[in-house]
């Protein structure tokens, strides 16, 4: 197409004006090529943070010498030589930074050929510089937003850090805390033995106890047999000492008819007068031991009736010792049920403290595994905070490439 | 006890042996004035009686009490198949009676045969009639010595009237 525009170009031309219409013409082809690159290379404008100025201005120059090779070609008609003067104003102002300007559309005769390809050029610019506008305005606005969400992401990266310094701070807190609840687990792990240790010795103490109790209810029943035997022995006594009483009675009575008869037989001897001399001595003697006799019963009946007194006094208290055994029986057998459930109840306990020891050293366990867990969350805590520093960094330096891009447009007038 | 006992026992032996050793040369000496006598404690006194009028002493056996006789007669007795009399003397003295009295001495005189109460019989001893000293105004008492034993004269007293029942003094 290039070609055949710049064939039909040089005929009616002489040869200067040839010249600048092939110059002419290879600036029109030049032109139209960049025009066709221009998106792409505002495109490459748009990533390629610096020269946007540059690559636009020599970009203008090229329209510019594409619209002098037109007006050249269009010196046959004044109208179309104002025509290219006022457009090259224009594009000049436009080269300027101006993209607001557009080209008048002339009012020439498209029925001729330069003016018609005037008349093209002037339409294809105004829609180049529109498109430019709107890809320039585009730009703008995606640069707005990229301002706005990188402001955005930097706020959350901010509001993170410090929400993991936070995290740090309660993790080190808990820790703390951990160790603490960790060493009153150990002190009553150690409590809770040296408890069933001593209730072990309680559960012996109480089983010996209970034995003791045993042997002292088999004691007490032994008592109580030989109490009981002492009572039948003291009855036993107490009817011998009254056989022994009437015993003495009778003896007693014989003495005092022995007495009798001495008595007489000293009548008897006095009155026999010299002849009865020495039997008055022997019945004298007879008298004697009758009185000696009736004496010796007085004092046996007397310690008899001591005798009778004591097994009385003896029987009284067998009988309130044995009262006395069967309550003592009663009490020590209320003592040994008392101590079988004191033992129950320590055994008991015991078990319960072992049971406690050994569950709170499974919390020991579990709290150095939360020990470790904490260190698991600080390390990772840690990490977090630096990888979202590094990432505040990359947003600031996306941003500075931003503020470049904006400094660079805000050159341009929309 | 025991030291008592030895004492009293060696007083007793002295006793004996005063006994022993004494009489013979009193009696020698005496034997003219001497009387025998049983004595015996009834109430508050201590009697004697000739051992010539007493007949036996024993114990008091069961009195059977005779209706309309003087108060100091307590009954009768029976002492192998002989029926005896039984004189209370303190009723008879009129001095308070002695509940304890529980034996009895037989004495016989003037053909007369009676008991006498007594509390304790204690003793045959020989009084000298020198040593005793009349009682005037007691017709049946031979006399009272110095340990104031009253030695009864049972001549004298079994020949009272009022012992004889149904007698002149009676109705």
């Amino acid at each position: 197409m290039t070609d055949v525009t710049a064939s039909e170009y040089t005929i009616p031309k002489p040869t200067l004006m040839r010249q600048l219409v092939g110059a002419a013409v290879n600036l029109t082809a030049i032109s139209n090529a960049i025009a066709a690159f221009v998106p792409a290379l505002v495109f490459s404008l748009m990533f390629i943070s610096d020269g946007g100025q540059r690559v636009l201005l020599p970009l203008i120059a090229l329209i510019a010498g594409w619209v002098f090779g037109a007006i050249v070609h269009g010196m046959n008609s004044r109208r179309l030589e104002r025509t290219l003067d006022d457009y090259v104003e224009v594009v000049e102002r436009i080269a300027e930074g101006d993209l607001s300007l557009r080209l008048k559309m002339p009012a020439l005769d498209v029925a001729r050929r330069d003016n018609l390809v005037v008349v093209r050029l002037a339409g294809a610019v105004n829609q180049m510089l529109d498109r430019l506008q709107r890809l320039v305005t585009e730009i703008q606005r995606a640069m707005q937003r990229l301002d706005t969400d990188t402001q955005a992401i930097l706020d959350a990266t901010a509001r993170q850090i410090a929400m993991a310094n936070e995290q740090d701070a309660v993790v080190t807190e808990t820790t703390a805390t951990v160790n603490e609840v960790r060493a009153t687990v150990t002190e009553t792990a150690e409590r809770a033995q040296s408890v069933a240790e001593t209730a072990q010795v309680s559960v012996d103490i109480s089983r010996s106890g209970t034995d003791a109790v045993s042997e002292t209810i088999s004691g007490m029943s032994l008592i109580r047999r030989r109490v009981e035997d002492i009572a039948d022995n003291i009855l036993v006594l107490s009817e011998h000492t009254q056989q022994i009483g009437e015993i003495i009675a009778t003896v007693n009575n014989l003495a005092d008819q022995s007495r009798m008869l001495a008595l007489n037989a000293s009548v008897e001897a006095a009155r026999a007068g010299e002849e009865g001399k020495g039997f008055a001595v022997v019945a004298m003697e007879v008298r004697n031991l009758a009185d000696q006799n009736r004496d010796a019963t007085v004092q046996v009946r007397e310690i008899l009736g001591e005798i009778q007194r004591a097994t009385n006094a003896a029987v009284m208290v067998t009988e309130e010792g044995s009262k006395g055994v069967d309550q003592g029986q009663m009490l020590v057998n209320k003592a040994g049920e008392s101590i079988r459930d004191l033992a129950n109840a320590i055994e008991e306990a015991a078990l319960a403290a072992m049971q406690i020891a050994a569950s709170t050293r499974q919390q020991t366990i579990g709290m150095d595994q939360l020990t470790g867990a904490m260190k698991t969350i600080k390390h990772a805590t840690t990490e977090t905070v630096s990888s979202t520093m590094q990432v505040e960094a990359s947003i600031q330096r996306l941003r500075d490439a931003a503020n470049k891009v904006n400094s660079l447009l805000s050159g341009l007038k929309i | 006890m025991g030291w008592d006992d030895d004492a009293r026992q060696r007083d007793l032996l002295r006793q004996r042996a005063e006994q022993y050793a004494a009489p013979l040369k009193r009696r020698d000496e005496t034997l003219a004035d001497a009387l025998t006598v049983l004595t015996f404690r009834l109430g508050a006194e201590t009697y004697g009686v000739d051992v010539a009028a007493v007949r036996a002493v024993r114990q008091l056996p069961r009195v059977t009490v005779v209706p309309a006789v003087p108060a100091f007669y307590r009954g009768v007795v029976n002492l192998r198949g002989q029926i005896i009399s039984v004189l209370d003397l303190t009723a008879f003295f009129d001095l308070p009676p002695d509940v304890d009295a529980g034996e009895l001495i037989v004495v016989a005189a003037a053909n007369l045969e009676l008991g006498l109460l007594a509390r304790h019989v204690e003793d045959v001893q020989t009084v000298p009639r020198s040593t005793l000293k009349p009682l005037d105004s007691i017709r049946w008492a031979l006399g009272v010595t110095a340990e104031q034993l009253v030695v009864l004269d049972i001549q004298q007293l079994l020949m009272d009237e009022r012992l004889i029942i149904g007698a002149a003094g009676d109705d």
